[in-house]
């Protein structure tokens, strides 16, 4: 297959000059971006709610430095920064693929649903007596997802005609707020399941543990793996389901691997961190924005730029409120937002 | 002053001698009948059932005659006020709704889509776990917040054409926003306060009385008899500003008068009850189906609301024996299911 075949725009979410057109420089680009990345990281581990000094901090990374110092770093800041960096891979892959598949600029695990759908599924299990571990929550959250994702994609198939971004986003709320719902009664109804579930309702990356990340790792990379084994097989279904299969694409595998790929990442990164919207969303356009449609590009930048906003989004949640942390979900959908407003205002998205 | 009143097949002709006289479709008469009189029954139903079951006739003697102490106690006191709170701030969420959806002139355009509610409910949550959760500070906190919002959405959307769709996204998008922001107040709140804020958040008509509802119930008759005056003017803008402009009446002043009166309608219903999702989305289009009628029609839209949402507040009294479930739980997870059929339908037509 042709690279110049495959640079073909999206049908939607082309903005003139960022498809074709100009030439972008992708070794420079992965150096930008993972220099972004070990930046961030750095900016994780040395700022936080407690004050400690850097130099304290960079004492601890070489191995020398005081107790307090080193339980504060070891054991709170780089298994946070750990889950940052897996949840925001999967939820940028997740994101770049969704929008990849569907030919939809505003499609995101959070707008289409797929996070209500995890939601659903952790309720159900909190109700029905599970502990609100890592361990018992990723299977449900995995059904949930899953169960969302092929809700959607059949909804916005139904009819005439291909799925247009207007009919996804609605089915998407329409699905969403029937299982918002849905969970909303049940933890309602019991106060207990209340309890548990509003910490991690709001999404958020603190207090966890490396051995969350383990628990869930697995899924994790098998939609990596999926998602970047993808790549080509997107492009070709970009151009048509027929071009797709005359070029050797099963359109239907691709279906069946994009379902699978979105449901792991977003029903593990949901398991570990809970709903975090908007991530999905932001960062594959601006991948798009500097490397334009080739999904052999947009996906790996966006496996590699998502971590990067997640991680830069969860310093601000430790530090804008004085002695008090809020989740980082909350910081997502406020950056977010504002971007989903720019790209309708913007006339980015083709609204026919 | 002399009245005539005249039959034509299939409409009935009003003429009175102060130059007044309106055409009424007889199929809308028998809907608006039948609306109303299904809506009567659940009435009687909803104050029949419960802990202690009563039959239509010792409902009707608690309520138009002495009766025994204890059946007044139940029908009288306990049950009348939800009762009839349902019945009128479903026809002030129905009359909103067809008020909002004449005004965007999209059938999606209700107040639950563009982030009118959401607004209302951030606002409402904000106050409850900030301040305190006495009606005038909630109704003020759920007055400012949709009101802020609803600008927000007109503000950013302008210029987004006939389609709407703009509208939905920037709806949806600070929806999201506020959605987050909510869950961060519920976070925070102590666990008593976060459950009165997630409940007021959510939308019941639990534990509602005279002395609490009885200003809101007041306000939204006198609301939607105030409204009821713009049906005319809105049924003239349903034919294009041009001709509106034309007939006499600025379009302009419609819409601000539209907008003013959908949004003290919404916030009145949500300061006293906290957003019930949906309502104001379906009823106009259930008003429209059984009335037959074109256009705003507020009667209808009003009249189908009432009945929505006493139907509503009932399945969520009794469907779960033992719990009262917010009936915001019901109307979300119904509208939603109602809003995906609304979705395969148009994908039918192909209209969207």
């Amino acid at each position: 297959m042709s690279e110049a075949a495959t640079r073909q725009p999206l049908a939607e979410g082309a903005a003139p000059g960022t498809g074709t057109g100009r030439r972008p420089n992708m070794p420079l680009v992965l150096a930008g971006i993972g220099a972004a990345l070990v930046c961030a990281v750095l900016l994780s581990v040395f700022v936080g709610t407690e004050r400690v000094a850097p130099d304290r901090v960079s004492a601890v990374l070489i191995g020398t430095g005081d107790r307090e110092a080193h339980v504060l770093v070891w054991e709170y800041r780089v298994p946070r920064t750990l889950v940052a960096v897996a949840v925001g891979a999967a939820l940028g892959a997740a994101g770049a693929l969704i929008q990849a598949y569907t030919r939809n600029p505003l499609a995101d695990p959070g707008i289409l649903g797929v996070n209500a759908g995890a939601a659903l599924g952790v309720s159900l299990a909190v109700w029905a007596g599970a502990s609100a571990s890592v361990t018992a929550l990723v299977w449900p959250a995995l059904a949930g997802a899953c169960l969302a994702t092929v809700a959607v994609l059949l909804l916005a198939s139904t009819g005439r005609g291909p799925a247009t971004p207007v009919r996804m986003t609605l089915a998407g709320v329409a699905l969403a707020a029937v299982l918002g719902g849905l969970a909303t009664g049940m933890r309602l109804i019991d106060p207990q399941t209340f309890e548990r579930y509003r910490s991690w309702a709001a999404g958020s990356v603190a207090g966890r543990s490396p051995s969350d990340l383990a628990e869930v790792a697995p899924y994790l990379l098998i939609g990596l793996v999926a998602a970047v084994a993808l790549v080509r097989s997107l492009n070709a279904v970009a151009l048509g389901e027929d071009v797709a299969s005359s070029l050797g694409v099963s359109p239907r595998r691709t279906r069946l691997l994009t379902i699978l790929a979105v449901t792991m990442l977003v029903g593990a990164a949901t398991a570990v961190a809970g709903p975090i919207g908007f991530l999905g969303l932001m960062v594959p356009h601006a991948c798009r924005l500097l490397v334009g449609n080739d999904q052999t590009r947009v996906i790996p930048l966006s496996i590699l730029m998502a971590p990067v906003v997640l991680l830069l989004a969860d310093t601000v949640a430790r530090v804008i409120v004085p002695l008090r942390e809020v989740p980082v979900g909350i910081v997502t959908a406020f950056i977010g937002a504002p971007v989903l407003i720019w790209l309708v205002r913007d006339r980015k998205v083709n609204t026919q | 002053m002399s009245a005539l009143i005249r039959t034509e097949p299939g409409s009935l002709v009003l003429r009175a001698s102060a130059g007044v006289s309106g055409r009424v479709h007889t199929r809308t008469i028998l809907g608006c009948a039948v609306m109303l009189l299904l809506t009567g029954a659940v009435t009687v139903l909803a104050l029949m059932l419960g802990s202690v079951r009563y039959s239509p006739a010792e409902v009707l003697q608690a309520l138009f005659s002495d009766a025994p102490g204890t059946a007044e106690l139940f029908v009288v006191q306990w049950r009348l006020p939800r009762a009839v709170a349902a019945v009128v701030f479903g026809a002030a969420l129905g009359a909103a709704g067809a008020i909002f959806q004449s005004l965007t002139r999209n059938p999606l355009g209700s107040p639950d889509i563009i982030g009118f509610t959401a607004g209302a409910s951030a606002g409402g949550v904000a106050v409850v776990a900030l301040v305190g959760s006495g009606y005038a500070v909630v109704a003020g906190g759920a007055l400012l917040g949709g009101f802020v919002v609803a600008v927000l959405v007109m503000l950013l959307s302008r210029g987004g054409g006939a389609g709407g769709f703009r509208l939905i996204i920037v709806g949806l998008g600070l929806s999201a926003m506020l959605a987050s922001l909510e869950s961060w107040f519920i976070l925070t709140a102590d666990l008593d306060i976060a459950q009165v804020a997630a409940v007021w958040g959510v939308g019941s008509l639990n534990g509602i009385g005279f002395e609490h509802s009885g200003p809101a119930l007041v306000l939204s008759l006198l609301a939607l008899a105030g409204s009821g005056l713009l049906g005319r003017r809105l049924g003239l803008l349903d034919l294009g500003d041009d001709l509106s402009a034309g007939l006499g009446v600025p379009p302009s002043g419609t819409r601000v008068a539209g907008v003013a009166a959908g949004v003290v309608l919404v916030a009145l219903v949500t300061a006293a009850t906290g957003p019930i999702a949906f309502v104001a989305l379906a009823a106009p289009h259930v008003g429209r189906w059984i009335a037959r009628s074109a256009g705003a029609s507020l009667g209808p839209a009003a009249l189908a609301g009432a009945l929505i949402l006493a139907s509503a507040d009932l399945l969520a009294q009794h469907a779960v024996p033992g719990h009262s479930l917010p009936v915001g739980v019901v109307t979300v997870a119904v509208g939603g299911l109602y809003l995906i059929t609304l979705l395969i339908r148009e994908n039918r037509k192909g209209t969207l």
